[in-house]
């Protein structure tokens, strides 16, 4: 499927860098016939060795693979658990043998994931819901009045005619009763079935949507023409928003966006954001406003020439993700916590104050990232409780960083533990399904 | 001698039916209406048997029983549970703190009847 490609792209890099096939060959540890089965794509080539010619290459493992990045072992990995059967041994030989196969089965576990999260955020929601809960109960015990009442006037044979009226206008209520608390039952389930429609989580949907915009909106970007209407044409076109949760959170995200680009021009702040290599700190400073508003601008920039592509992620203080942004060769988990090491979680413990570090990846890919939290001010009715919102932004550790990254500890880090290869962490939750990393 | 019954329940419509049916069947019939202050009632009263429901306003029916069941003058007054969730967990609890009978909503008047009957045989 890709291995043409793949090897065709090795093969332009490795020219461009103007690299022997055999020196390239000896780095990957390789015979370079090997090599150059793999470039004119008469062999395929995925999993570690493609993740070592990348790095050879300096350049992203997803260049070359054309969209099967490295991602794709990890979620083999998991689709593997709990199956003996399968060779996770032999993983990088079946990718590269069946590629379309492969991205099937990841494709499948993905699903999988989600569905098992709709169905326990269904069972959540039928178990314990309050207003479920409270409507059963209620038609419960009008039930139960009706139904000895009216026991009562069929059984008894000569009942006083003030208290067998009194009793058919109990019924007469409970009744009348029981008919609006039957049109609410079946509201809440009409409403369910409504809000479940799409089968996927309302950040699943936020994702979807972000990412075929690319993570950029132009029509938002017109300085203060921009507006709702622009908002509600974005939302009401969009496919993926299959619930009104959905929704409701690309509206919270758009209208944010729209502040952040009235606030910051974007041809200004290009040409300001450029100065100072990008660096969110200094950003927020020039412009007087949050670390997380600067992050969302840095990360919903348009890609072109000069900008560095940036990955982010926002949390509350439990840790649940509100929003995300993936950067390829990073790899966040979807729904379980992320590695306990990102300066996301560190910045939780120390708020108001940023977090740097120069993450390195299992596969030894470098990443600089910022973090920092803030209690955010609520006005309702729970201001008195201090609510908490972390942001980490993250880019490739390459060229142009700001210059004060050069000194930045390195700390090696995970996705999340079950599908980190790392061994002897001390910030491990539980075992991994992956070999341990020597 | 008059048997002495105390109805804890807060529907009023369930309240009517339940003490119709006992002062037919030769009862006499306190009613209460909450959770708190059940436990006064009741002492005051001083009944042959109490009808708790589960779902009550203000303490719950079982916060209500685990008072009974600790206090030296009521603890071993027969005490039938009402109540509208029929779950093994509800039933468990009210096992636990010490239910004479449990009963779940809707029940058929000579079901209950026969019960309280039996309680205080």
């Amino acid at each position: 499927m890709t291995t043409h490609l793949t090897g065709l792209r090795i093969r332009e890099r490795r020219k461009a860098l103007g690299l022997r096939q055999s020196e390239l060959a000896r780095i990957c540890g390789i015979s370079p016939s090997y090599l150059n089965l793999i470039e004119h794509g008469k062999r395929p080539v995925a999993g570690k060795l493609l993740l070592d010619i990348s790095s050879a290459l300096k350049v992203d493992v997803a260049r070359l693979s054309d969209g099967t990045d490295s991602g794709l072992v990890r979620r083999l990995g998991l689709a593997a658990q709990g199956n003996p059967g399968a060779e996770l041994e032999q993983v990088d030989e079946f990718i590269g043998r069946f590629p379309g196969w492969a991205q099937l089965i990841a494709r499948m576990q993905t699903r999988i994931d989600q569905l098992e999260q709709t169905i326990e955020a269904l069972g959540d929601r039928l178990s314990q819901d309050p207003h479920l809960t409270e409507t059963i109960h209620e038609i419960l015990s009008s039930v139960t009045a009706i139904h000895s009442t009216a026991s009562i006037l069929v059984q008894t044979p000569a009942m006083e005619t003030g208290q067998q009226r009194r009793f058919q206008t109990n019924i007469h209520q409970e009744s009348a009763r029981l008919s609006d608390l039957s049109r609410s039952l079946a509201g809440f389930f009409d409403r369910l079935s409504e809000e479940e429609a799409g089968h996927a989580l309302p950040l699943d949907e936020l994702d979807a949507f972000l990412a075929r915009h690319d993570y950029h909106f132009p029509t938002l970007e017109a300085g203060q023409a921009a507006g709702q209407a622009d908002v509600d044409a974005l939302i009401g076109e969009a496919p993926e928003l299959t619930s009104r949760a959905g929704r409701l959170l690309a509206r919270d995200f758009l209208e944010r966006y729209v502040a952040g680009a009235n606030k910051m021009p974007l041809a200004a702040f290009l040409e300001n954001a450029a100065a100072v290599a990008f660096d969110p700190v200094r950003l927020a400073r020039e412009y007087d406003v949050d670390f997380s508003d600067i992050c969302r601008r840095l990360a919903f920039l348009p890609t072109g020439a000069g900008v560095p592509a940036f990955g982010l992620i926002l949390c509350d203080g439990t840790g649940a993700i509100l929003l995300r942004k993936p950067l390829s060769g990073f790899s966040m988990p979807r729904y379980s916590p992320a590695c306990a090491l990102w300066p996301l979680y560190q910045a939780i413990s120390r708020p108001h104050l940023s977090v740097s570090a120069v993450l390195e990846t299992p596969e030894k890919q470098e990443f600089l990232a910022i973090a920092e939290s803030r209690y955010i001010d609520l006005d309702t009715p729970q201001a008195a409780v201090p609510v908490q919102r972390a942001c980490m932004l993250f880019r490739r550790f390459d060229s142009g960083l700001p210059e004060a990254s050069v000194a930045l500890p390195r700390i090696p880090v995970g996705p999340s533990c079950r599908i980190c290869p790392r061994s002897g962490c001390g910030a491990r939750r539980e075992p991994s399904i992956h070999a341990p990393l020597a | 001698m008059v048997k002495h019954v105390v109805l804890i329940e807060d529907e009023p419509n369930i309240i009517e039916a339940i003490s119709f049916l006992l002062r037919q069947d030769g009862w006499q019939v306190t009613t209460h209406s909450q959770g708190d202050g059940a436990l006064e009632a009741v002492r005051e009263a001083a009944p042959d048997l109490v009808i708790l429901d589960v779902m009550l306003p203000g303490r719950s029916g079982f916060e209500v029983l685990q008072e009974l069941r600790q206090d030296p003058g009521l603890g071993n007054l027969p005490v039938l549970m009402l109540t509208a969730k029929g779950q093994a967990r509800d039933r468990e609890a009210a096992e636990r703190y010490g239910a004479s009978r449990y009963m779940t909503k809707p029940f058929s008047n000579s079901e209950m009847l026969a019960v309280v009957r039996e309680l205080v045989a």
